[in-house]
């Protein structure tokens, strides 16, 4: 290849990532120019008033925080687990082939078919009703294949070498997993983990009919109760309520809540791998 | 068979084995190897590059096991045990085995921590005692004066040479414990002859 085509690609390249920086940059730039006059102690701390027209969103965010722990506490064992069985046991026969092209496809499934997965199966036939636990294993069935498969590849980056100096030791296959596999691969599962989390944290369809109230001013006592939930408080306010032309501001708030709630999550995974990394470093 | 055995007669043996086929998949890596080892004694296995030594080696602690497809067809006897009869304990036959790899490939870990490996695992949590074994075992694998201020350090950073010798004493470590018993049997290192090949 010579210079001149060289130098076009790098431009085009740099073009293009400077073209996705622009686009991401403008709409954190407006909803930031428009959500942080809202913001303010009340706002965070205090129950909506007349149906989230004025007021807080404190139960929102306490719901939609609970539903990440919720779903971090299913969805996580259970990836990590399924991912450990892909990487480390499961042979390359074509019972497996299908199990990963299973999980592949999921991925790419539209929510509202999770939410409608979820009403049926957690709602309904379990019995749980619309509540917490409901919308929690919902929104966890949703990240699974994300979790499942960003572990099965850190697993996979684990070199051969580590793995055959543990065995040759004396290891068996869990001990070998669990002293020098999970250490160095536990960064990747949990960064990439914690991303699909994160946006699961911003879906509305599969919590629509699984857990979320449109207007339920108090806190949950269990998790059999509904919660508010902030995409769905952001997309009542903005495209149901009466008076969402007059309310651009509690929107905009809202939107910075989920925004930074999301931010928060990304952080503590880059902290984590951070802490893993200068552990372990190979 | 090993009929005319260039070893004295009454000479024990601790590896003895017969006629071993190897075979990654379709293709056969070792043809009838019959061989005895000596106790006590250094034995080195030389030839040119993928003639199968790694191969060999890797049988006499079933670390092939992990390769799919792979098979063993023939009979090794370690101290008169056949360790391809079913139902050995192959984490058992692995801790008497030690295996010192071609390719360094110390653990991310700090120096103490990859010689208290194995240790560790097979059950000791005495501090002292664990102590005591990796001092010895880094003396014994010639390493302990240039590592001795900073066992703690991470084993990465030492030099190639050095990561080598780590994993010799690493593999050292395991057998006190298990190999008290089965008494002669010694780890083996793999010696890849440098700069001529044969
Ligand atoms: N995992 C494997 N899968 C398939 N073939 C292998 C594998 N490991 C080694 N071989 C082949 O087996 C032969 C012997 O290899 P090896 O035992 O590593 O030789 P040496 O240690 O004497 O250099 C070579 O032809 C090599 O390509
Ligand atoms: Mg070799």
């Amino acid at each position: 290849m010579n210079n001149t085509a060289d130098k076009f690609i790098l431009l085009f390249l740099r073009l293009i990532t400077y073209a996705i920086v622009v686009v991401i940059g403008y709409i954190l730039f407006d909803i930031i120019k428009n959500g942080i006059s809202a913001l303010n102690w009340q706002f965070v701390s205090s129950f909506p008033r007349r149906s989230g027209a004025e007021g807080g969103i404190f139960p929102a965010i306490i719901g939609t925080f609970y539903l990440v722990v919720g779903t971090i506490a299913v969805s996580l064992p259970l990836g990590i687990g399924g991912a450990i069985y892909l990487a480390e046991y499961a042979d390359q026969g074509k019972f497996n082939s299908l199990v990963r092209l299973a999980i592949i496809t999921l991925a790419g499934v539209p929510s509202i078919v999770f939410g409608l997965f979820g009403l049926g199966v957690f709602v309904l036939f379990c019995g749980f009703g619309p509540s917490i636990l409901a919308g929690s294993l919902t929104l966890a069935c949703m990240v699974l294949p994300t979790i499942i498969v960003a572990s099965e590849e850190s697993l996979r980056a684990v070199p051969k070498g580590f793995r055959d100096a543990s065995l040759a030791l004396g290891a068996t296959k869990w001990e070998m997993i669990r002293t020098n596999i999970l250490p160095y691969s536990m960064s990747g599962m949990i960064t990439g983990s914690i991303l699909g989390i994160g946006r699961a944290a911003g879906e509305t369809a599969p919590i629509l009919l699984t857990v979320a109230a449109f207007y339920l001013p108090r806190l949950p006592k269990s998790v059999f109760d509904q919660v508010m939930a902030l995409p769905y408080h952001l997309y009542i306010l903005a495209t149901q309520h009466p008076e969402a032309d007059r309310i651009r501001h509690m929107q905009y708030g809202t939107a910075l809540i989920l925004l930074l709630l999301v931010l928060g999550l990304s952080l503590g995974a880059i902290l984590i791998r951070t802490h893993f990394r200068k552990k372990f470093r190979w | 068979m090993v009929e005319h055995s260039i070893y004295p007669k009454d000479m024990e043996m601790v590896i003895t084995t017969n006629q071993v086929n190897f075979y990654y998949g379709p293709t056969q890596a070792l043809f009838d190897i019959s061989l005895l080892i000596p106790a006590k004694q250094v034995t080195a296995l030389i030839g040119p590059s993928g003639c199968g030594k790694s191969t060999f080696l890797r049988c006499l602690n079933r670390m092939n096991d992990t390769i799919p497809l792979s098979r063993v067809i023939g009979n090794i006897f370690i101290n008169q045990k056949n360790i391809y009869a079913p139902g050995t304990d192959v984490v058992e036959l692995r801790k008497e085995v030690g295996m010192v790899f071609q390719k360094s490939n110390p653990f991310p870990k700090s120096i103490f921590d990859n010689v208290a490996y194995g240790p560790r695992i097979h059950g000791e949590k005495n501090h002292t005692r664990l102590t005591e074994i990796v001092e010895q075992s880094l003396r014994q694998a010639a390493i302990w004066d240039e590592v001795k201020d900073r066992l703690h350090a991470n084993a990465m950073g030492l030099s190639g040479g050095q990561q080598q010798r780590l994993c010799i004493a690493r593999a050292l470590a395991v057998g006190p414990k298990s190999c008290s018993w089965t008494s002669r049997l010694r780890p083996w290192t793999q010696n890849q002859p440098r700069g001529s090949k044969i």
